[in-house]
């Protein structure tokens, strides 16, 4: 099975969407012929394009922003639409994992159609995906492995996946969110990420929700 | 103010902008807009101001000064073009990194008081699932921009867009 990996993180290095992938990619069999992609602030020359094209699953990870995708990733989806040839495109098969920053997984709804009806437009069968949220808890806590900490949920549904991937099958969309309840997620948030790392720059709380004017 | 976002290549002021008043700030396409790098320099280093110095950097403290955020972009699957999809990211300095939970959801609060109107223009062929989208799309966004209100409008001709402010 070939398989196309394309992380859309916007990030220069340490994403979210990264440390998924790794996982996903530890799961799906060593008989795969897996081509992991990071896309970044750049664009794809034709020759990736048309690597990209020829695969019979393609996976796209990236992180939500304002509710959909990242704008680089959206450019890349544009460019990539007159690549796929309609006929050996209808094999192909594309999956979504998508991390967003808020709580619930389920706020990624709105990109999962967009990557729908890009797929209508390109002539791909959408195969479904992963809305996961609190993505940058995922960072946060990689120390702990996937399987055991508060995303093993996330875990399972990626070994669930890669299952779905090697048979081309229907996954469904899946929204999840991590096994910690929403109001501890929201104290660790403010306190240990937000506060610590303004202070490293030498602000206060009130420098933190100051107004230019 | 209003401000004025868009993706045209030709910008044609007499018939776009109708309103007598002179307070429309208009962002505009230079071919050199920067993609959001997820750094959150601008909640943590800068707070309200974007780390890139590309001239996109002031868009936080544009949605303060704003009442109305109109909106010109081609539709691509229910969404907005890259560049317009790329200054609404850069715009995230507008808000706090703090969280509040409105109608069940997470939300970040904001750094502002001021309350808008989001009206969103989207033209090009767009499919019936496409303007679905593209109206949840923008609803969304409304909660995230404090926004009042929201209305969306579709276009099959750039032409037919007519006196937006
Ligand atoms: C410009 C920008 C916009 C974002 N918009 C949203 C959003 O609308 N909803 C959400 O839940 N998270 C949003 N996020 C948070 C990211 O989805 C989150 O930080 C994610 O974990 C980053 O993933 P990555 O590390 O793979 O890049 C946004 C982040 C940025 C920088």
């Amino acid at each position: 099975m070939k398989i196309s990996i394309i992380n859309g993180s916007q990030k220069p290095s340490g994403s979210n969407t990264g440390i998924i992938l790794s996982t996903l990619n530890n799961l799906l069999g060593k008989d795969n012929d897996i081509d992991n992609y990071t896309l970044g602030v750049k664009q794809f020359s034709a020759e990736i394009y048309n690597k990209i094209v020829l695969s019979d699953v393609i996976v796209f990870a990236f992180p939500l922003y304002t509710d959909s995708i990242p704008s680089n990733m959206l450019k890349m989806l544009i460019e990539s639409e007159s690549f796929f040839g309609r006929e050996k495109a209808k094999e192909t098969v594309v999956y979504a994992i998508i991390n967003n920053g808020y709580y619930e997984g389920k706020q990624t709804h709105i990109a999962f159609e967009i990557i729908q009806n890009w797929c209508d437009r390109s002539g791909v069968h959408f195969g479904g995906g992963l809305g996961q949220g609190a993505g940058e808890m995922i960072g946060a806590t990689q120390k702990t492995p996937l399987n055991k900490g508060p995303f093993n949920n996330l875990w399972r549904a990626l070994k669930l996946l890669a299952e779905k991937i090697e048979a081309k099958e229907p996954f469904g969309i899946k929204y999840l969110s991590p096994y910690f309840p929403r109001f501890l997620w929201k104290i660790m948030a403010h306190n240990t990420f937000r506060h610590p790392l303004a202070s490293k720059n030498k602000l206060t709380k009130k420098d933190i929700v100051s107004k230019i004017m | 103010m209003n401000l004025l976002i868009h993706d045209l290549k030709e910008f044609n002021q007499d018939i776009l902008i109708k309103s007598s008043q002179n307070d429309t700030v208009i962002i505009a396409g230079n071919g050199k807009i920067h993609p959001c790098i997820c750094c959150f320099g601008c909640w943590i280093k800068t707070p309200g101001q974007c780390i890139i110095k590309d001239g996109y950097d002031n868009l936080g403290l544009l949605h303060a000064r704003c009442s109305r955020l109109i909106i010109i972009s081609q539709c691509f699957y229910g969404s907005y073009s890259p560049f317009v999809h790329n200054v609404l990211d850069r715009s995230i300095p507008y808000l706090l990194p703090y969280f509040s939970t409105k109608n069940g959801e997470t939300h970040h609060k904001f750094r502002y008081d001021n309350k808008i109107v989001l009206k969103v223009h989207f033209y090009g062929n767009i499919s019936d699932k496409e303007k679905e989208t593209a109206g949840k799309l923008v609803r969304a966004n409304g909660v995230n921009h404090h926004a009042q209100e929201t209305e969306v409008y579709f276009y099959d001709k750039v032409k037919d867009i007519q006196g937006v402010v």
